[in-house]
């Protein structure tokens, strides 16, 4: 028995007399059984076999990438078609997945670059935070190299509840508690390092 | 894929190599995540926040070299900042908050797990699938072959053909946490 035949047994459990004897002869194997006894135990772990939600693609995009709507703005009969699929893709999900109502909602309302537009937040709490369910209405895709960045406030200090792009419906987490954090508000930030808010509120709640 | 032309394009801000790369690492990111928070919806955020803070710092990355223990760095990070939000908000009013909270699972056993996903996203569909079966459902190989309606001798010997690559491609795990 070679050293890649013990291997695939060690890892595939398969452990007998013949892959003892191997091990027992070869030092770098005997040095890697621990380790490729760990790996078994990984690859019945349930973290590694877990797909991701659907739409975690489109929300990732649509965080990190105002390009995107930029791009479809060139073509406005695809920007056209796309929203309506968008709207119609959104409604249906929304009508299919959200059979309870939201344990709160507020609307958020544009003033600067973003007057005329609202944004309806449904929050539904979890255990370990909240869900929210932010869809915009007339909100314009953030500038290029800006984004939205939705935050909770109290008097003393405020906490992020995730970013956006878009003007596409998206959902964000937060675990902050909002008797903590009571009021809401959405800021326009500059893609660069600075985590911290720029003060610059495009929505907030009337 | 030339994955250093993805990650030229992904430098230059293509938003289609956000996808491609999420296609390539995204499932090895959310297994990270997840066997750190241990909580799915913990877990996607993480996602987001990594593909986001990798998008940030993307102008810094030297185009040739390997993104993978780049963005598994990230990610770490990542979590290791949400499990300390989640840990100010759960503390218990008047409990002393701990100065550094630290992940309940080690350094070497999250870059297993990001390793373990990353091998299985280079082996063929169908020979992730008897290891699903078998590893994860627990199926025997006479099992596995009725869920996955093939032969028995067609599971055994497409579990051993993953067994083999996979073991040869985690094996330069030690040689790399060494």
């Amino acid at each position: 028995m070679n050293c890649r035949e013990a291997r695939a047994r060690l890892l595939a459990g398969e452990e007998d007399v013949e892959v003892d004897q191997h091990v027992s002869s070869c030092p770098r194997c005997a040095e890697d059984v621990e380790q490729l006894v760990a790996m078994r135990a990984t690859l019945a772990d349930d973290a590694v076999w877990g797909e991701a939600s659907l739409d975690l693609e489109d929300q990732i995009v649509n965080l990190i990438s105002p390009a995107v709507a930029q791009t479809r703005r060139r073509s406005w009969r695809w920007a056209v078609a796309a929203a309506l699929i968008v709207v119609v893709a959104g409604s249906a999900a929304l009508l299919q997945s959200r059979t309870t109502q939201a344990d709160w909602q507020t609307v958020l309302v544009g003033e600067g670059i973003a007057v005329g537009s609202t944004v309806t937040v449904e929050a539904f709490e979890h255990s370990r935070g909240t869900e929210l369910v932010l869809t915009p209405t007339g909100l314009p895709a953030a500038p290029e190299g800006s984004y939205y960045e939705l935050w909770f406030a109290n008097d003393d200090s405020i906490v992020s509840a995730g970013t956006f792009a878009t003007g596409f419906p998206v959902t964000l987490y937060i675990a902050a508690l909002r008797e903590d954090y009571p009021r809401m508000g959405v800021t326009i930030e500059k893609v660069d390092d600075d985590p911290s808010s720029s003060r610059n509120v495009v929505l907030r709640q009337p | 894929m030339d994955v250093e032309r993805l990650m030229g394009r992904f430098r230059d801000g293509d938003p289609e190599a956000v996808r491609d790369l999420y296609a390539l690492y995204g499932r090895a990111v959310l297994a990270v995540a997840t066997r750190a928070l241990r909580d799915r919806g913990l877990a996607e955020e993480a996602v987001q926040l990594t593909f986001l803070q990798a998008w940030r710092a993307a102008s810094r990355f030297e185009g040739d070299r390997d993104p993978r223990p780049w963005l598994y760095t990230i990610a770490r990070r990542v979590c290791v900042d949400l499990y300390r939000r989640e840990r100010r908000h759960t503390t218990v009013a008047g409990e002393e908050e701990p100065e550094v909270a630290v992940l309940p699972v080690s350094f070497e056993t999250l870059w297993e797990t990001w390793q373990v996903r990353v091998a299985l996203d280079e082996l063929s569909g169908p020979e992730r699938e008897v290891l699903a079966a078998t590893h994860y459902l627990g199926l025997t190989h006479e099992e596995a072959a009725r869920k996955l309606a093939i032969p028995v001798g067609t599971v055994k010997s497409r579990i051993h053909r993953a067994h083999r690559k996979l073991a040869e491609r985690l094996t330069h795990v030690r040689e790399e946490t060494a």
